[in-house]
C-alpha cells in the first residue's frame, strides 16, 4: 500500500469525501496514494494528451503532475474534489512541457518538422467522426492558445461543467464561458482554413 | 452552451467525439509505488540546491536584522537632543530662582530669631499644658 507521506499528511492516508455521498453529509475515506494515481490517471494522462497532442510528452506530464501532487499533497483542500486539483496540476505541467518544446522546435525548426509524425494508432472501428476530420480537430487544438486550449480540454475531453473548469483554473464561471466560445470560433476558422 | 449556440463555432459534439481517447489512446498505468519513490529521492545536486538555499535563507536573515540594528543605531546617533535638554534645564533654572528668594528670606536674622521665639513660646506652652494634666489624673 502506497500512502501519502508527504505535507500534512505524513505518514499517513489521505481522506476524501465520498464522491457519491449523500449531498449535505460530510462522508469521507480513506484513500492510499495509489488509489488516487488509479482511479484519476485516465483523466490525467488524457488532459496532458490532447493539451500536447504527443503520447510520449503527456505520459512526462502525467506522470510529472502525479510526482507533483505527491510532493505538494499538503497544499491541497480536501473539500474539493481531487480530481479538478490533479487536473489543474496536470494542465498547468503540460502547458510548461509545451511551451519547452515550442522552444526546443523554433531553435531545431527543420529537423523537428521532418521528424513530426501525426499519431495514427487509433482504431477505425471505434470512430465516430471520420479519421482525417478528427485528426485535424485534436491538431487544431493543440495549436489553440494556452488560454483557449486548457478551457477546451477540460470542457470536453473531462467533460467538467463550466463551473467546474472556472474552479479548476482559477476563473469566472463567465471569463471560462467567454473563452469556450471563443476558442470553438477560432477552432471553426482553422478548420476551414485547412479545407476540413 | 449548445451546438445550436453560434454557427461560427465548431459543435460541441463534434469537439467531444474528436476529444475522446481511444482504444490505442488508453493510458497506461501508472506506477504509484515508483512515483512516490522518485518523489522523494533527492539527487545530491538537489540535497546541495536545499542547502545552499538554508545557507543563503540564513545569510538573508543575518543581513537583515544586521541593517536594521545597524539603522537603528545610526538613527538614535544621529538624535539631537539639546532641545529637549535645554526645556529642563529651563525649567530647574525658573524653580530655583524661587527657591533662591525664599533661601534670602531665611537668611535675614530676624526670622531665625523669630522662628527661635516660636520654638520657645510653644515649649513652654506644651510643657504647661502636660502639667495641668498630671496633676488632674492624680487628683
Amino acid at each position: 500500500m502506497v500512502t501519502f507521506s508527504s505535507g500534512g499528511v505524513r505518514g499517513g492516508l489521505l481522506r476524501l469525501p465520498l464522491p457519491n455521498a449523500r449531498a449535505g453529509a460530510i462522508v469521507r475515506h480513506a484513500v492510499t496514494f495509489e488509489d488516487v494515481v488509479r482511479e484519476h490517471e485516465g483523466a490525467v494522462y488524457g488532459a496532458a494528451l490532447r493539451v500536447l497532442g504527443d503520447r510520449q510528452l503527456a505520459l512526462d506530464a502525467a506522470s510529472q503532475a502525479f510526482l507533483k501532487a505527491y510532493r505538494s499533497i499538503g497544499s491541497y483542500d480536501p473539500s474539493r474534489p481531487i480530481k479538478h486539483w490533479l487536473l489543474r496540476i496536470a494542465v498547468n505541467e503540460a502547458i510548461t512541457i509545451g511551451r519547452a518544446r515550442t522552444r526546443e522546435r523554433a531553435r531545431h525548426a527543420p529537423e523537428a518538422e521532418a521528424a513530426e509524425v501525426p499519431d495514427r494508432t487509433a482504431t477505425p472501428e471505434t470512430e465516430s467522426l471520420d479519421r482525417e476530420s478528427r485528426d485535424a480537430i485534436r491538431a487544431a487544438v493543440t495549436r489553440l492558445p494556452e488560454l483557449y486550449r486548457e478551457v477546451v480540454v477540460l470542457r470536453y475531453f473531462n467533460e467538467l461543467s463550466v463551473d467546474e473548469v472556472a474552479a479548476v483554473l482559477g476563473r469566472s464561471s463567465s471569463t471560462v464561458g467567454v473563452q469556450l466560445l471563443r476558442a470553438r470560433q477560432l477552432l471553426r476558422k482553422a478548420l476551414e482554413a485547412q479545407g476540413v | 452552451m449548445t451546438d445550436m449556440d453560434d454557427l461560427d463555432t465548431l459543435a460541441e459534439s463534434t469537439l467531444r467525439g474528436a476529444l475522446r481517447l481511444e482504444a490505442g489512446e488508453l493510458p497506461p498505468r501508472f506506477d504509484a509505488a515508483a512515483i512516490v519513490a522518485a518523489a522523494e529521492r533527492r539527487t545530491p545536486a538537489q540535497q546541495l540546491l536545499r542547502a545552499i538555499r538554508g545557507i543563503a535563507l540564513v545569510g538573508v536573515s543575518l543581513a537583515i536584522e544586521s541593517i536594521v540594528a545597524i539603522a537603528a543605531f545610526n538613527a538614535l546617533a544621529n538624535v539631537d537632543l539639546s532641545a529637549p535638554f535645554g526645556f529642563v534645564l529651563a525649567a530647574v533654572a525658573a524653580g530655583a530662582e524661587h527657591v533662591v528668594v525664599l533661601g534670602a528670606l531665611t537668611a535675614s536674622p530676624s526670622v531665625g530669631v523669630a522662628a527661635l521665639a516660636t520654638v520657645i513660646f510653644a515649649t513652654i506652652y506644651e510643657r504647661n499644658n502636660r502639667r495641668e494634666s498630671i496633676s488632674v489624673r492624680a487628683s
